[in-house]
């Protein structure tokens, strides 16, 4: 009989823990109640205990291993016999089999860089848990949903400025993992011309991103992603640092003309980033699990690419090719999606 | 167009305003044949005579009740107080009297009432002739506060000033009075409480009044040689105060920077900051910064009088820490 250990979530907000040390050795004795290891989160350092009786029979995640809430650190065995001995890191990866048409990857437990010292606390938070960050950059790491102690246990220097968080963001990008991305090609023509139509019906400007949050609501819900009746939530991030955030709830049920705009804190299903008034041509944005982002860019002068950006364990490949497709076909013939 | 001086300038709106309305009237010491130690309202008295431009005793608290009474009675006085310095002696006739009177007399007084003054030190004239004390006067209820940067502002705000209702105290700042700005020929007015954008920039706010806008500019100019753009808010006026303007800066910038020449502690830059500091906490990507003078008597010593007030090497050097992160 064996037990695995999982990383415990400690506190409301945290989402992964560090592991300073193991107070048990490999193939160890353990008993419900002894000290296994201890664990750093972005407040404070506890000891984790176990609740299984046996040996300490594999360590997967080496002191100093910064691991997702959940995932399992260790096994408890009720045989002395089954130890595993730990693997080098470098083959921790699961060896890559036939690969899925995008990449997809499942988030390695990678050891921190230069805080693997088990005694000496790896991050440099204050005693009393504080981090220190501008009233600005506070706001934006909220509004973005980026982790200020992340950003303290990748080593970054505090006080955290504007500059720092729009840089993390950047830096999460590239380096998030279990993101994968479809991409279509679409005439900028037609969306073009029926936002100036529709502009004209309204008399008044209209948004690309509200056509964008309205055709992606309806994809979405077409592709069986997201039911008829629940509601969907679709925040419009800002290109540039005078807009904010908008977010709509139901787009493609509320209509073009009357989007249901809402003040809220919590983070929509879908995601929109509009950067073609930007000279940017691609960006991945950092998504929790069950976000989906939609990215348009520029690709030529007429042409733009639609990128969507989706975890592989959320939304299945064919979902996401059919949501994508789907899309691309409504934005490529706007009139028809409001037939 | 034409360029005056500051004095000039104040000249003129004096002027023009009592060649529109005869109640209005000045008194002060050395104001008619002497025309002020700065000489700023010579040939008045040749144009106005001495029953409208009127030479009173070394008696600040005197003539001060007395220009105090005539407000309530339907004149417009101009009281000339030669130094800034000298306010201390009026206390009662301005914070007492003139502040209150509409208040106290259920609104059925008014007291339209101007007493220009000055400030600013490094004009070597030692502790008791160098003070910069308007954040005194903003303190008390009932008086308004101009604080003209230029010759276009001293004009503009001292006829709005003559023209208000209130008693309104003007700072002029002593070293300024030869500096030359474009005036128009034509009457214009600047509202009290008004605020002017003198520059536009994107990564620092500069709120500085007076003399203080000269040196924000020169550490503008300074900080933009290093990539970094200052937008310089000017007040005007610090009482009543365009609050909305310096806070629209602060959330453009996220950034700010209060200068004056008043003695930082307990003054105006520390209102400015505490204000900005509520209102837009949350745009704010580094501490509230202030410079004010040092929390000394001014030194007669001119090695030592230019070290106690703001200078464009010290703003540029904190401004420039502040948007860098480094503070």
């Amino acid at each position: 009989m064996a037990h695995d250990v999982t990383m415990p979530q400690l506190g409301m907000t945290q989402d992964s823990g560090i592991i300073v040390s193991w107070a048990k050795a490999l193939g160890d004795t353990v008993k419900s109640g002894d000290v296994l290891m201890e664990v750093e989160t972005d407040k404070a350092t506890m000891e984790v205990e176990a609740v299984h009786d046996g040996f300490l029979t594999e360590i997967r995640a080496p002191a100093g291993s910064d691991v997702p809430v959940g995932s399992v650190v260790a096994v408890i065995s009720a045989n002395a016999d089954d130890v595993v001995e730990p693997i080098a890191p470098a083959d921790t990866q699961p060896p890559a089999k036939a690969k899925p048409p995008a990449e997809l990857k499942q988030p390695p437990i990678k050891p921190v860089a230069g805080k693997a010292a088990p005694k000496s606390p790896p991050t440099a938070l204050a005693a009393d848990g504080k981090i220190l960050a501008s009233p600005k950059a506070k706001q934006e790491a909220k509004k973005r949903g980026i982790s200020l102690a992340a950003l303290v246990r990748q080593g970054g220097a505090q006080p955290f400025h504007f500059a720092d968080i729009v840089q993390a963001e950047i830096h999460n990008a590239s380096a998030s993992s279990g993101n994968s991305t479809v991409s279509a090609r679409i005439s900028r023509k037609a969306l073009t011309a029926f936002r100036e139509w529709l502009e004209k019906e309204l008399g008044s400007p209209v948004d690309t991103s509200i056509i964008l949050a309205d055709f992606a609501s309806g994809a979405l819900r077409s592709c069986g992603a997201v039911s008829v009746d629940e509601p969907l939530q679709c925040d419009i991030k800002p290109t540039s640092q005078s807009d904010e955030q908008i977010s709509i709830v139901d787009a493609d049920y509320s209509g073009l003309m009357t989007p249901n705009i809402i003040a809220t804190d919590t983070v929509g299903k879908l995601i929109i980033y509009d950067l073609t008034s930007t000279r940017l041509t691609g960006f991945s944005p950092s998504l929790q699990p069950h976000q989906i982002a939609i990215v348009l860019t520029v690709a030529s002068k007429k042409k733009l690419d639609l990128h969507c950006h989706y975890n592989g364990s959320e939304l299945s490949t064919d979902a996401a090719l059919a949501f994508t497709s789907d899309l691309a076909g409504r934005l490529s013939e706007p009139l028809r999606n409001l037939l | 167009m034409r360029e005056i001086t500051l004095s000039q300038a104040v000249n003129e709106a004096i002027a023009e305003e009592m060649r529109r309305d005869e109640t209005i009237f000045l008194l002060g010491e050395d104001v008619a044949e002497a025309g002020t130690p700065f000489k700023i309202l010579s040939g008045l008295v040749e144009e106005f005579g001495t029953d409208r431009i009127i030479d009173t005793p070394i008696s600040e608290p005197g003539f001060t009740g007395i220009a105090v009474g005539a407000a309530m009675t339907g004149s417009r006085p101009i009281v000339d107080l030669m130094f800034g310095d000298f306010l201390f002696l009026i206390m009662d006739q301005l914070c007492n009297q003139a502040a209150k009177t509409h208040y106290m007399s259920g609104g059925k007084l008014n007291v339209p009432m101007v007493l220009r003054t000055n400030m600013g030190a490094t004009r070597r004239s030692a502790a008791q002739h160098s003070q910069s004390l308007h954040a005194l006067v903003a303190h008390i209820p009932g008086l308004k506060v101009a604080m003209p940067s230029s010759a276009y502002e001293a004009k503009g705000l001292l006829k709005s000033a003559i023209r208000d209702n209130n008693p309104v105290v003007i700072f002029e700042d002593k070293l300024m009075y030869q500096d030359k700005a474009e005036v128009p020929e034509e009457e214009y007015l600047i509202p009290l409480g008004q605020a002017n954008v003198k520059r536009e920039g994107n990564d620092i706010t500069l709120v500085a009044m007076s003399s203080m806008v000269q040196v924000a500019e020169s550490a503008a100019d300074m900080l933009a040689a290093d990539g970094i753009s200052a937008e310089i808010v000017d007040p005007r006026t610090i009482v009543p105060l365009d609050e909305e303007t310096i806070l629209n800066s602060v959330r453009k910038t996220s950034r700010v920077m209060i200068i004056d020449e008043g003695h930082q502690s307990f003054g105006v830059s520390a209102e400015i900051a505490a204000r900005v500091a509520e209102k837009a906490f949350y745009h704010l990507d580094s501490p509230v910064l202030r410079m004010g003078a040092m929390d000394v008597p001014i030194p007669f010593s001119p090695a030592l009088e230019d070290l106690t007030v703001p200078t464009p090497e010290r703003v540029y050097e904190q401004a420039r820490q502040a948007v860098r992160g480094e503070l």
